[in-house]
């Protein structure tokens, strides 16, 4: 059975008067890959930069493999992988520096790390950029060269913030390929991003933080069933339907701009219902889309919620 | 604690590659004491080889605290101080990294501006052992100045500015060019307080065979100065974390 690999409990941090993390507790396991999200200035990247020691704790406590942070800051250190939502290399290095300074600091052999680095490099199409200043890199460049870093000390868990923001698709891809393999490979990942495709199709938890309070934790399947019923069915049609009477179809639907939006649990069983609309009404769907379900819609949902 | 040496050695050399060349580190740490060397050789002559133990002090002040100011300036910009925070090394073990990196490049700058100075006058040392400790003591405690100067900045980018308006005072009040002895009483005050005055000291000792204050009490005072640096810059790098 897995076993927690952190453990947070109480934890609080507080700039001046402003509490960026309030009194917040969760466990990830083993082996998980743990989605954490939330809005801008929810806590995301101050809870990510307490749990890798980039800050202290107000209050609280975090433990890394059953071991307290701020007692065990060295072991910890050696067993995680950072990358900040920051690409964060020594920027006059080349790549080739940057990564053989952390592995000498890590005490890796450098004749592996080289050949590792290339590995790597060859999966990104990157190995021409090996001997170049990091500054030199384009930002998608440097996103992925940072997370290669972090990962060459072969780290137990990987903490990413935002790692694809502003990247292109094609690297977007290239990362998620190579963060399933490492999750394949049963190293505990930790992920807050902004895009939530990303989470939902990485993830196999979530905790979802707003205004510093952790607002859900658990699966997506469980996210869902949070909000059920909330499939909507937009159509748009050719000719007006204000005059149509559509309660003899539909329970819940509203019309705004000659489109009518029906809410459902089950899409399939309405089409029914919408086919037989058209037909007595002798009218032509222009455009019919679905939407709903989707982590964004149930993450704002839930945001909302819970500012009311 | 042999990886904490091994990782200190790490920064170092990863900090001689990165920042040694740097404008700001060669036009502050090298070109700067090397203009005033030559315009005071080209004003006293001859008579400039009793100035030379001041000067080299003065190199030595400028080239560590330059190199410290360019390279923590440089990482707190733009945030790349923050991977010694991910990496397994004490704070003391951040403090102490730049610290040497500082002395290094002030021990690099006395050699220079030493050969220059051999070639315009004749030098002698009186003893040359205290030659050697006297650059690795005062390189420490200019480094450990620097360090905690560019630490203490709120702008990193002010760090350079910040060191200057302490760094050129300095070189008028710590008897580099005017003993202390015939220095107005205020001033001396500030003398006093300079780790530059200390070095001089110990310069005129090694290079003249004379010293105002005594080699002794110059070492015991430059040696607490830069131990105390280390200290409030280790303190600085801990709560510089948030």
């Amino acid at each position: 059975m897995n076993k927690n690999i952190i453990s947070v409990n109480n934890l609080t941090k507080q700039y001046g008067q402003s509490t960026a993390v309030k009194n917040i507790s969760f466990n990830v396991m083993q082996g998980d890959f743990f989605g954490f999200l939330g809005p801008n200035g929810a806590g995301k990247t101050t809870t990510v930069k307490m749990l890798t020691g980039l800050t202290s704790l107000s209050s609280g406590n975090i433990q890394i493999f059953d071991k307290d942070i701020n007692k065990n800051a060295k072991f910890i250190k050696k067993k995680i992988g950072v990358v900040e939502d920051v690409s964060n290399l020594f920027p006059d290095l080349t790549v080739l520096e940057n990564i053989l300074f952390k592995s000498m600091i890590f005490g890796l052999p450098q004749k592996k790390i080289k050949k590792e680095i290339l590995e790597y490099l060859e999966m990104f199409n990157l190995t021409d950029k090996l001997k170049v200043k990091f500054m030199k890199l384009s930002r998608g460049q440097k996103r992925i060269v940072s997370i290669i870093s972090a990962l060459l000390h072969s780290p137990d868990i990987l903490f990413l913030d935002e790692p694809t923001l502003g990247l292109d698709i094609n690297s977007r891809n290239k990362i998620h390929q190579l963060l399933e393999h490492l999750h394949k490979k049963e190293i505990t990942i930790f992920l807050t991003s902004h895009y939530f495709e990303e989470v939902e199709k990485l993830c196999n938890r979530i905790n979802v933080i707003n205004h510093g309070n952790i607002i859900f934790d658990g699966d997506i399947h469980k996210l869902k069933s949070l909000f059920p019923g909330d499939k909507i069915i937009s159509i748009e049609f050719a000719n007006s339907i204000a005059d149509k009477n559509l309660s003899d179809y539909f329970v819940h639907y509203k019309i705004k701009n000659n489109k009518l939006f029906i809410t459902c649990d089950d899409v399939t069983g309405i089409l029914a219902q919408i086919d037989k609309f058209v037909k007595a009404a002798q009218n032509t769907i222009v455009e019919i889309n679905t939407e709903g379900n989707k982590l964004e819609d149930l993450f704002l949902r839930l945001v909302k919620q819970d500012e009311k | 604690m042999k990886n904490e040496i091994k990782n200190i050695f790490v920064i170092i050399l990863k900090d001689l590659k990165a920042y040694y060349f740097k404008p700001a580190t060669i036009s502050w740490g090298i070109l700067f004491p090397i203009v005033f060397v030559l315009i005071f050789a080209m004003k006293n002559g001859s008579n400039i080889s009793s100035l030379i133990g001041g000067l080299l002090s003065m190199s030595m002040f400028f080239g560590s605290t330059s190199m410290t100011g360019t390279s923590i300036m440089m990482e707190r910009k733009i945030n790349v101080f923050n991977i010694y925070y991910t990496l397994p090394i004490s704070y003391y073990g951040i403090a102490l990294a730049k610290v040497l990196s500082g002395l290094l490049f002030g021990i690099f700058t006395a050699l220079i501006m030493f050969l220059v100075s051999i070639i315009i006058v004749p030098i002698h040392i009186h003893n040359v052992s205290l030659f050697i400790v006297w650059i690795l003591v005062s390189s420490f405690v200019f480094s450990s100045l620097g360090v905690y100067i560019s630490l203490i900045v709120k702008e990193a980018y002010d760090a350079m500015i910040y060191l200057n308006l302490i760094r050129l005072p300095l070189i008028f009040i710590s008897g580099i060019f005017m003993p202390i002895a015939v220095l107005p009483f205020g001033v001396k005050f500030f003398s006093y307080i300079s780790p530059l005055t200390y070095s001089v000291d110990i310069a005129d000792k090694v290079f003249m065979g004379k010293t105002f204050i005594g080699e002794g009490t110059s070492f015991l005072v430059l040696t607490v100065v830069g131990i105390f640096f280390l200290i409030l810059s280790r303190n600085r790098v801990k709560s510089l974390r948030g």
